[in-house]
C-alpha cells in the first residue's frame, strides 16, 4: 500500500503557516475578548497541526490536550468578568511604542537569521545517540525514553515547578470552592458519559507513551480537564481543592524523589533506572505523574475562579438588603 | 476495487459537502438558534460519513485486527462528537435564553 | 490507497481546514457571546474531521488520539461559560 508521504504535500504547509500568523494576530487584534480568545483556540489548535507536521506526534498531543482543555477553560472563565476600561489613547506615544516594537523586531530577526545561517547542516550526536540507547531504558518509544530515564533530572525539576504553582494557587484561593449543586439533566449526561471517556483517554495516552506518541503530561492534560469538567457538572468527587487534592499533587514530586534514591541505593547513581526494572518504574512514575498534573492544573482553575465565587457570594448576600430598600 | 474507492470517495465527498454546510449555516443563519442547529448537527453528520469512509477505505485494504481497533476509535470519536456537541449547543441556548430572560424582568 | 482516494483525501483536508478558519468569521462577527463562541463548537467537530483525514493520508495513528482529545474536550468551553448561571 502506497502511502502519500507528508513531505508530498507542501500547499498544505505554506498555508497552515499562513494560518498560523493569521490567527496570531487576530488573538491579539481582535477588540473583543471572546473573539480573541476564540481565535486564540483556533491558534492552538493549527499549532497542534503543525507539531504533528515536523513529526512531534507528543508535543502535538499536548498542545492539542492543554490548549483546547486547561488552558481554554482558563481563558473563558475570565470572560464574564467586565472588560477593564480602556485608558484614552495617546497618539504620538502609541506611535512611538511601535516603533521600537518593530525596531527591536528587525534586530531579534537579524540576529535569529545570523546565528541559523552558521549552523552546521549535520545535527548533534546526542539524538542518534538516544537513539541507540532506547533498548536499554526499557520503554520502546525514545521521547519517553529520554524524558522519563535519560534526562529525568529534567522532569523531575519540572514536576517540582508545577507542585509549586499548585501549592501557590491552593494559598490564593479566597472561601472554600463550592461543590455544584444543581447540575442539570445535560451536564448530568456530560458527568456520566463524556468525562469517564476522558479519564479513560487520559489512561490510554499513559500507558501508550511507552511504545508510541503519548506520555504522562498529555495524560495529566486530559485529566486535569476532565476534573474540570466534572466538578462543573456536579460530581463530587473531582473538586480539587484541599488538603486531600494537595497530597495527591505532592504525592507524585515525593514518588520521583524516592525514585531517585533507590536508583542512587542499587545502581550508585541518582535517578538511574536498571534494565530489569525500568519499565515497570517508569510507568509508575508517569501514572503517580498523571495524577499529580492532573489534579494540579485543576486545582489551579479552581483557584482562579475562587475569587469571583466568592465575590459573588457576597454581593448575592448584600443585595437582599439594598433590594427591599429599593 | 474500483467500486470500494468509488464508494469511499463519495462518503468522503458527502461528509464534506455536510460539513461545508454546517460552516455555512454558521455564517449565514439569522439568529443564535439556527446556526446551533446548524452546527451541531450537519457538521457532526459530515463527520460520521467521513469517519464511515475512511473505516471503510481501511477494512478493505488492510483488513485485520489492527484495522477494527482503529474503526473502534473512529466510532467512539463520533459518538463524543454527538453527545459533546448536543450538550454544547443545549448549553449555550440555555444561557442566552437566561439571558433574554434577564433582561425582560428588568422594570 | 489507489491515487483517487489520497487526492480525495488531500482535497478534504484543505476544505475542512478552509472551513475552520471560517468559523473565525462568526466569533469576530456574531452579536452576541454566545454566537462567537459557536464557533468553538465548529472547531471540536470540524477539527476532529480534519485529524482524522490526516491520519489517513500520513498513517500516524497519534493523529487520531488528537482527534479524540480534541473533540473530548469540546464541551468544556460551554460548561466553563454557563458555569456560574447554575448557582
Amino acid at each position: 500500500m502506497t502511502v502519500i508521504a507528508f513531505s508530498d504535500v507542501d500547499v498544505l504547509d505554506v498555508l497552515v503557516v499562513a494560518a498560523v500568523a493569521v490567527t496570531a494576530i487576530l488573538a491579539i487584534a481582535i477588540p473583543r475578548r471572546v473573539g480573541a480568545t476564540i481565535a486564540f483556540l483556533v491558534f492552538g489548535l493549527l499549532l497542534a497541526l503543525l507539531w504533528a507536521r515536523v513529526a512531534a506526534p507528543d508535543v502535538a498531543i499536548a498542545e492539542a490536550a492543554l490548549g483546547g482543555g486547561v488552558a481554554g477553560a482558563l481563558l473563558v472563565d475570565a470572560l464574564h468578568r467586565r472588560q477593564p476600561a480602556q485608558p484614552k489613547r495617546d497618539h504620538r506615544r502609541a506611535v512611538a511604542i511601535t516603533a521600537v516594537g518593530a525596531a527591536l523586531g528587525a534586530v531579534t530577526f537579524a540576529a535569529l537569521a545570523t546565528v541559523l545561517s552558521r549552523l552546521t547542516a549535520e545535527p548533534a550526536d546526542l539524538g542518534p545517540l538516544a537513539l541507540e540507547a532506547v533498548e536499554r531504558s526499557g520503554v520502546s518509544h525514545p521521547i519517553t525514553a529520554v524524558l522519563l530515564n535519560f534526562r529525568n533530572l529534567d522532569t523531575l525539576l519540572e514536576i517540582a515547578v508545577v507542585v509549586f504553582a499548585a501549592v501557590g494557587a491552593a494559598a490564593l484561593s479566597r472561601d472554600r470552592i463550592r461543590t455544584v449543586t444543581d447540575p442539570g439533566p445535560v451536564r448530568r449526561v456530560i458527568a456520566v458519559i463524556i468525562v469517564p471517556a476522558l479519564v479513560l483517554l487520559a489512561a490510554w495516552l499513559l500507558v501508550a507513551g511507552t511504545s508510541e506518541p503519548g506520555g504522562a503530561f498529555q495524560a495529566g492534560a486530559v485529566l486535569g480537564a476532565a476534573l474540570i469538567i466534572a466538578h462543573l457538572c456536579g460530581v463530587r468527587a473531582a473538586r480539587a481543592a484541599g488538603g486531600r487534592a494537595l497530597v495527591l499533587v505532592v504525592a507524585g514530586l515525593l514518588a520521583f524523589i524516592l525514585l531517585g534514591g533507590i536508583g542512587l541505593a542499587v545502581t550508585g547513581t541518582w535517578l538511574a533506572l536498571d534494565l530489569s526494572w525500568a519499565f515497570a518504574a517508569i510507568l509508575s512514575i508517569e501514572t503517580l505523574l498523571t495524577v499529580s498534573i492532573g489534579v494540579a492544573l485543576a486545582m489551579l482553575f479552581l483557584a482562579a475562579g475562587s475569587r469571583d465565587d466568592a465575590a459573588a457570594a457576597d454581593s448575592a448576600a448584600a443585595a437582599p438588603a439594598l433590594g427591599g430598600a429599593a | 476495487m474500483v467500486i470500494v474507492d468509488v464508494l469511499v470517495i463519495t462518503l468522503l465527498a458527502a461528509g464534506v459537502f455536510f460539513v461545508v454546510a454546517g460552516t455555512v449555516g454558521l455564517l449565514r443563519f439569522p439568529d443564535l438558534a439556527s446556526r446551533l442547529h446548524a452546527v451541531s448537527k450537519a457538521d457532526v453528520l459530515g463527520l460520521g460519513l467521513i469517519a464511515t469512509a475512511l473505516a471503510l477505505h481501511l477494512l478493505i485494504t488492510e483488513p485485520g485486527w489492527a484495522a477494527v481497533g482503529v474503526v473502534a476509535k473512529l466510532a467512539l470519536i463520533w459518538i463524543l462528537a454527538l453527545i459533546g456537541t448536543a450538550a454544547n449547543a443545549y448549553l449555550m441556548a440555555g444561557s442566552r435564553r437566561r439571558a433574554e430572560v434577564e433582561t425582560e424582568e428588568e422594570p | 490507497m489507489s491515487a483517487a482516494v489520497s487526492v480525495a483525501l488531500i482535497v478534504a483536508a484543505f476544505i475542512l481546514f478552509a472551513c475552520i478558519l471560517a468559523g473565525l468569521w462568526r466569533a469576530v462577527a456574531g452579536p452576541t457571546i454566545e454566537d462567537r463562541l459557536t464557533a468553538f463548537v465548529l472547531l471540536g467537530a470540524g477539527g476532529a474531521a480534519l485529524f482524522i483525514v490526516l491520519a489517513a493520508i500520513a498513517d500516524l495513528p497519534a493523529l487520531r488520539d488528537i482527534a479524540i482529545v480534541v473533540v473530548g474536550l469540546a464541551t468544556i468551553v460551554a460548561v466553563v461559560f454557563t458555569r456560574r448561571s447554575v448557582r
